[in-house]
């Protein structure tokens, strides 16, 4: 029996010893409640909710007719957590057979005892099903935007590729690369006690934003075409290199650019001279292809008509005691013959008669010397030095195409101000811009100016279609049933041991267009030191004859004496045949050159009220006032009203030009003419 | 009334409990549902990529040669067919009269 004093005493103790845990229990309490409370606030938070990133895919970009050029696409890069694999050699030989990976290399990473390895990012979708099939212990992905172009090597130095960041690096994948990268997505996610995400707190919610769509004005089927062909040249004739442009002359847009040598997008490599855009970056001397410059310069200024006599000086002249040369001896011929013949001496009379200053101003005005503003980065100006500083023999020189240096893309501009009546036009590749929400952004044509009239461009191309008829040097560049208009041009390069012209190496060329009547294609072909063949007539002509026939009947236009339905079927292409004859025997788009095009989508019908007065003189033999006393100063550039504001870069101002002190682009002005050599250098 | 307020708060405390194991529920299957969303998206993007390729020029030219034996034609093997004929009006025919013998 206890007595009641001692079981207080027992009852104080354990009271006291309650009241002791207590305590601690409120202290611990106090602690981790208030006085830890923000530190264990912050790491329950890390523990039970985390924030997941999420990248907004990288925009498509696809051709005219909606085909896809590029995509990207949610693929898993693999990685390793060594620690957590046990049978690490067996792991790696799984591996190996999904990866196509060497087994040693893998098991080397997964031993390194760290706690995680890459070991493949951004796996082929074919790969990564079969990842997931093995399931194997210590072996992870996630998942990362990866950039595909399903047709391999097409359109390559146009496209561009993104690297393994998702940064566009080359082409319209860097031009454009603030519209085609998405911007990325943050959620909080909380996970259960398995480390499952249970649900995201809406309210912390950022969704990611998709990348914008780019819709080109290449057309797939042409552009293969094109590459399909420039392959076949360049391998039959073992050239260096080749270039093909084709465009709608009376808007801009390229619907076809192909560069050899290329690369594979998907697997860019490290040799960056292949990623080139050599129609943009390369610069040649033209040669005879330069001469429309000089005789529309000299139709525009009244000094000739094509049926004035100019004489050929039986194949000899001598310029600045220098003797030129022509490929074959003429006597008395046509301005329009010396075009069809392309006399060297013939052009160079003309030029005479011309003048440097004049010659230097149509040089400038037909947009040599300067960027044409296409919506690529990389474009040089070329070389059109300003006739102060000429020298004795530049005017010869430069009236048959030689001093002067030009891109590809350059030369098939001018080529199509002769095709589309006169219009100096700003080639470009996106027609439209699609946002994820469905906004599209239309980027319209743009007329840089008029550079020769519409009578002068009638006549010009009347004398162009005499060069693919018999007797002309471009036969080969002939489509059966189709009326076509072109120039060849063979320019010999320097050498750049002797300083010379090398009897070796040249540039064969040809530029033209079709249907003459009514131009929808300009398609420009170079080819660069052809070692089986040396000239533009039957190295490139061939070549541009192949294209053209292939991609008018993809396009459904018409041959001559077929009209209708055929014409009806690509009405963006195909403007309607006009019957504008004045007296030349042939009728020309005489319209400016955008109108008529497309209603249902970029290239809508748009009349710019500065073209418009300009239109009513388009009939009349004379050339309006306005175009007499044309001369090729700055910022004479029409914009055409744009839908939305992504205006393609505009070239720069033409009184800013200044030739680059850059050696691979300049030509050397000695040793021009030199002899035997001059004669076959602008054939 | 004791008891009462001992059952309303145990009516309480199993509301709450509910709400809290039906707001998880519905959570586990908002994302469940998104992550079906984003695999048949995923699906869908990869279907397109691979219509791309098979579809790619060089692909189909490349089939055409030589699974099913085709050739490109020559100038002479392809014929444009010109504007179809107008359908005639039936109104605008002359009238034949057959001479009954």
């Amino acid at each position: 029996m206890i007595e009641p004093r001692e079981r207080r005493g027992r009852l104080i103790v354990a009271g006291v010893i309650v009241g002791l845990g207590f305590c601690v229990i409120l202290g611990r309490l106090f602690q981790l409640q208030v006085i830890q409370a923000a530190d264990l606030k912050q790491k329950a938070g890390r523990q039970h909710h985390r924030v997941l990133t999420v990248e907004g895919g990288r925009g498509t970009i696809y051709d005219r007719g909606g085909k896809i050029l590029s995509m990207n696409l949610d693929v898993p890069s693999v990685f390793g957590e060594p620690r957590a694999i046990e049978d690490t050699r067996g792991t790696a030989a799984r591996l190996a057979g999904v990866l196509l990976a060497d087994a040693g290399q893998l098991e080397a990473k997964l031993k390194t005892g760290r706690g995680f390895v890459w070991l493949e990012r951004r796996l082929a979708p074919e790969k990564a099903e079969r990842l997931r099939a093995l399931s194997l212990q210590g072996i992870g992905w996630i998942t990362e935007g990866r950039h595909f172009y399903p047709n391999g090597s097409l359109l390559a130095h146009v496209l561009g590729f993104a690297n393994i960041d998702n940064d566009g690096l080359e082409g319209l994948e860097r031009r454009y690369d603030g519209h085609l990268r998405g911007e990325r997505g943050h959620f909080i996610v909380e996970h259960d006690a398995l480390g499952g995400a249970v649900f995201p707190k809406e309210l912390n919610y950022s969704a990611p934003s998709a990348g914008k769509d780019l819709i080109l004005t290449i057309d797939e089927v042409i552009q293969y075409v094109a590459e399909q062909e420039l392959d076949q040249a360049v391998t039959k004739t073992r050239a260096a290199a080749g270039i093909v442009i084709v465009s709608n002359p009376k808007t801009g847009a390229i619907l076809a650019m192909a560069g050899r040598p290329t690369f594979d997008p998907n697997t860019p490599g490290i040799d960056s001279s292949l990623w080139r855009n050599r129609a943009i970056a390369d610069t040649y001397e033209p040669g005879s292809t330069f001469k429309i410059v000089t005789a529309a310069a000299a139709l525009e200024e009244d000094l000739f008509l094509p049926g004035d006599l100019v004489y050929g000086e039986d194949g000899k002249y001598s310029v600045e005691s220098t003797v030129v040369h022509d490929h074959h001896k003429h006597g008395w011929m046509t301005f329009a013959e010396v075009l069809q013949k392309s006399s060297n001496i013939g052009i160079i009379k003309v030029g005479q008669r011309l003048g440097a200053l004049k010659l230097a101003e149509y040089v400038t005005a037909f947009g040599f010397g300067q960027k044409t503003g296409i919506d690529l980065n990389g474009e040089v100006r070329g070389l059109a030095r300003e006739q102060e500083d000429w020298g004795r023999r530049s005017l010869a020189s430069i009236s048959m195409g030689q001093e002067v240096g030009v891109t590809a893309l350059q030369m098939i501009s001018a080529a199509s101000v002769i095709a589309n009546g006169g219009w100096l036009m700003s080639p470009y590749l996106v027609s439209e811009i699609k946002g994820p929400s469905g906004h599209i952004s239309r980027l319209e044509p743009t007329v840089r100016r008029r550079v020769i009239s519409s009578k002068t461009a009638g006549m010009m191309i009347d004398i162009l279609r005499g060069v693919v008829l018999p007797g002309g040097t471009g036969t080969l560049a002939a489509v059966p049933g189709y009326d076509v208009a072109g120039k060849t041009g063979t320019a010999q390069k320097i050498d750049p041991n002797t300083g010379r012209y090398s009897n070796i190496k040249t540039v064969a060329s040809f530029v033209g267009f079709l249907p003459a009547h009514d131009p929808a294609l300009t398609i420009l072909v170079v080819i660069d030191e052809p070692k089986s063949d040396q000239w533009g007539g039957t190295v490139a002509a061939p070549v541009f004859q192949r294209i053209a026939a292939q991609s008018v009947r993809h396009l459904g236009i018409a041959p001559l004496g077929v009209q209708g339905d055929a014409l009806a079927m690509r009405p963006d292409i195909v403007s309607e045949p006009r019957d504008n004859s004045w007296g030349l025997g042939l009728a020309v788009s005489l319209h400016p050159p955008f109108p008529g095009m497309r209603q249902d989508a970029s290239l809508s019908p748009v009349h710019p009220p500065a073209l418009k007065s300009a239109k009513t003189d388009f009939f009349s033999h004379v050339p309006p006032p306005a175009l007499k006393s044309f001369r090729p100063v700055a910022d004479e550039r029409q914009r055409v009203p744009r839908t939305d504001v992504f205006a393609h870069v505009p070239p720069p101002a033409l009184k800013s030009f200044r030739p680059v002190a850059d050696e691979r682009q300049r030509v050397p002005r000695t040793d021009v003419f030199a002899p035997g050599s001059a004669d076959r250098g602008a054939r | 009334m004791k008891v009462l307020i001992a059952t309303l708060l145990w009516v309480l405390a199993l509301v709450a409990v509910w709400e809290k194991v039906d707001v998880y529920r519905t959570g586990y299957a908002i994302e469940q549902l998104r992550a079906e969303k984003k695999k048949a998206q995923h699906e869908q993007r990869t279907l397109e990529l691979e219509l791309a390729r098979v579809t790619a020029p060089e692909n189909i030219e490349r089939v055409a040669v030589t699974k099913l034996g085709m050739v490109r034609p020559r100038y002479d093997q392809v014929v444009l067919v010109g504007p179809r004929p107008k359908p005639l009006n039936p109104g605008a025919l002359p009238v034949v009269h057959l001479a009954s013998h």
